[in-house]
């Protein structure tokens, strides 16, 4: 017999593996199915008001409405020059549903910048908006999903004395909306 | 003195990532996934980061580590069983991402969830005395790395991850999924090294086992309840 086991009779496996199994047992049909799946057979996560965690996590507005949305809107791509003048800020915005997908990528010669990469939600009059990304690199590329509908893209501030030039590589399920000031 | 430094850093590092609520539940919590979502490029220490936290708040891992550690009294022993604890999720967390093997993580996870069952059992003896024979521990901790590596890829493989820079990312995850595991391994040698000396080791060594086979249970009860309801 090795060093790194410790033995134990027959009998007390016995009991011992059936102790784990009611103990895992108890605890998965009163607490834990209940909590996670709102599967509660015995009411027990009723009675300990854990049910409710169950329904506000698949309350949550998520995957099924997302899938049919997004193809309705059809893959495209296009690069686009942007030129911005000196301490000047511009914004390129694209339409997108949830779930939608927007490779993106783009790069600035040379020149000091600062950018955030945001999305605004569709019918906010609030002003609203949701950073994703913020930095003073000259170039940035990835993959993004839509996290709600809306307005989602960049705003660029040239931060030099010279006029720079943006090019962006777009490629995904959305609707151009174009510049803005 | 180092050993009081050690304990202190530990503590620390268990403080600092169990503060956060969202380090209940394990996966991945909502600012993770945000970050995932929007990831752009190569991000080392964030992917370490991520990978560190998944780790350290991840308990199936743990559950398992305890387990496999809590009869190796000699370091080196600890050593070569924590190697290819390693060795076995690495193989998987890298090959399942890069070559996109889908696996179902409800499955995975129960597997996790036997593992640790597994373990148990197998240092109360179970085999031994059940069987006569006991499967090779060594071979098993490997066999069962690979499901945790699995286990790990899924968890990554739920993102829409930047293909250009995925070999990068993905390299930070596992150096930073192993740095989570050298500071929870440090965490669980020094409270296993320090309860040793005390005469209580060895009269709830059983009943910790027993703790562990159950946990694993509930793991494995949870994680096919998902599977065929979800």
């Amino acid at each position: 017999m090795s060093d790194d086991q410790h033995m134990i009779s027959k009998n007390a496996l016995l009991r011992g593996g059936l102790a784990a199994a009611t103990l895992a047992s108890i605890a998965l049909v009163t607490v834990i199915l209940p909590a996670e799946y709102g599967v509660d057979p015995l009411g027990a996560g009723k009675l300990l008001g854990l049910d409710k965690i169950a329904a506000t996590e698949d309350g949550a507005p998520e995957a099924p409405a997302l899938t049919a949305t997004v193809i309705d809107v059809p893959e495209r791509e296009e690069t686009i020059s942007i030129e911005i003048a000196p301490n000047q800020g511009l914004e390129y915005k694209v339409h997108m549903v949830p779930g939608a997908k927007l490779q993106h990528n783009w790069s600035v010669e040379d020149g000091e910048l600062y950018f955030d990469f945001h999305g605004e939600p569709a019918g906010d009059t609030t002003g609203y908006y949701e950073s994703f990304a913020v930095s003073t690199a000259g170039d940035a590329r990835g993959l993004f999903y839509a996290p709600f509908e809306g307005s989602h893209g960049w705003y660029w501030k040239n931060k030099g004395y010279s006029p720079l030039v943006i090019k962006l590589k777009l490629k995904g399920n959305y609707k151009v909306i174009g510049l803005k000031k | 003195m180092i050993a009081r430094i050690l304990v202190l850093a530990a503590f620390l590092a268990a403080l600092f990532f169990g503060a956060a609520p969202e380090a209940l539940a394990h996966g991945v919590d909502d600012n993770t996934k945000q970050f995932l979502a929007a990831n752009a490029g190569l991000e080392i220490v964030a992917f370490m980061y991520i990978g560190a936290k998944h780790m350290v708040t991840g308990y199936d891992h743990l559950l398992f580590l305890v387990g496999v550690i809590f009869f190796l009294y000699r370091p080196k022993d600890v050593l070569i069983y924590v190697t290819l604890f390693t060795v076995g999720h690495s193989l998987t967390l890298m090959t399942g991402v890069l070559n996109q093997i889908n696996v179902n993580p409800y499955l995975v996870d129960a597997v996790i969830g036997f593992s640790i069952v597994y373990k148990g059992f197998d240092n109360l003896g179970g085999f031994q005395q059940l069987f006569g024979k006991r499967p090779n521990t060594k071979l098993m901790v490997l066999v069962f790395g690979l499901f945790h590596g699995f286990g790990l890829a899924t968890k990554l493989q739920d993102f829409p991850l930047d293909e250009e820079h995925l070999l990068g990312n993905l390299t930070s995850f596992n150096i930073g999924v192993e740095l989570g595991q050298l500071s929870a391994l440090l965490f669980i040698l020094l409270l296993l090294g320090y309860w040793r000396q005390q005469k209580s080791f060895l009269q709830f060594a059983v009943t910790t086992n027993i703790l562990l086979m159950s946990g694993g249970l509930m793991l494995i009860g949870y994680q096919l309840t998902g599977y065929f309801t979800a």
